[in-house]
């Protein structure tokens, strides 16, 4: 009986005072839910005066002048796009055709990890598919740093 | 000895064999609590579904016409507290919604909030909800959503700032 009670109190110690196998608290994270939102915001954004959308102009199988045109506003508009604090990271946005690249914004990403990774298809007038993808690059981000972005 | 106290002997006997049996039991049981109830913190996520709803639902924010409703473009119209109140509801949780252009300029605002909640929800200060941060109870946090806003005949691009404050215990 002595030395059962003296197992139970060494475990006692290891389970509740160290905490031993005890996994960390658990969080319901929203990266790890999260949709193409951004990317439909993005690909409705107005690029020029005629109200011409990011989507519409991509669509209509667009010359290298309209392809610039898109590539600056996009540029502008992931610089405000949320970010972690304090670590490297950078938003991605890529558009491709049958494995071709038409536009090509991204960073040197050796080493770092990809979050909040979207992708859409949207048809051009040819009836080919442009494969859209935008994902966030960050070096050493934590679920903290990720939170409400 | 009488045949009454000898089963009264081996009741005794049989409940002493069973106690290091219960003492382990309960100990099991103590430790299976603990573990079974761990903490799980959804504010994260109820945060970022609160977002989904104001942006995507046609009896929250989302700008509709006679066929269809469109995601993550908010009708300026919308945006009032009133409409806040209705197309999302949680005792505990209070959130207030400002709507900036490109340039960061506030356009419009609305809230969905208590007056203690408000208490909490600071806005403008310049450290980012200094009541609920003392305040372990609640938990206070910031999403800034990239979205198309629609005013009379005009599509602009803007940003949504989702402010939120929820009871989390």
């Amino acid at each position: 009986m002595l030395l059962l009670l003296i197992i139970l109190i060494f475990y006692s110690f290891v389970f509740f005072g160290l905490g031993a196998a005890k996994s960390p608290d658990v969080v319901a994270k929203a990266s790890d839910y999260s949709d193409s939102g951004k990317l439909i915001a993005l690909l409705s954004f107005p690029v020029d005066d005629s109200g011409r959308t990011v989507s519409d102009v991509l669509s209509s199988n667009p010359k290298e002048d309209k392809i610039k045109l898109v590539e600056k506003q996009v540029r502008l508009l992931l610089l405000q796009f949320e970010k972690p604090k304090d670590k490297n990271a950078f938003w991605n946005f890529v558009v491709s055709a049958d494995s071709k690249e038409i536009i090509s914004i991204r960073e040197s990403s050796i080493g770092a990890d990809r979050f909040f990774e979207q992708e859409i298809y949207l048809p051009s007038k040819d009836k080919s598919l442009f494969k859209v993808n935008l994902f966030l690059n960050c070096f050493g981000c934590s679920e903290e740093d990720l939170s409400g972005i | 000895m009488k045949k009454g106290a000898l089963i009264i002997g081996d009741f005794l006997g049989m409940i002493l064999e069973f106690i290091p049996v219960i003492i382990v039991s309960i100990f099991i049981l103590f430790v299976a609590f603990a573990f079974l109830n761990e903490k799980i913190d959804t504010h994260d996520i109820e945060v970022f579904m609160l977002s989904r709803d104001l942006l995507y639902s046609d009896s929250c924010l989302a700008f509709s016409d006679d066929y269809r409703v469109f995601p993550m473009h908010v009708d300026t119209k919308k945006l009032d507290d009133e409409r806040l109140g209705s197309c999302f509801s949680k005792s505990s949780m209070g959130f207030r919604i400002t709507l900036l252009d490109s340039q960061g300029r506030e356009v419009k605002s609305a809230k969905s909030l208590t007056l203690k909640q408000e208490g909490y929800l600071t806005k403008g200060a310049s450290v980012n909800y200094p009541v609920c941060k003392a305040v372990p109870e609640y938990k206070c946090s910031k999403r800034k959503e990239l979205i198309v806003y629609h005013t009379e005949n005009k599509i602009q691009s803007g940003f949504l700032v989702i402010e939120v404050v929820n009871r989390v215990s």
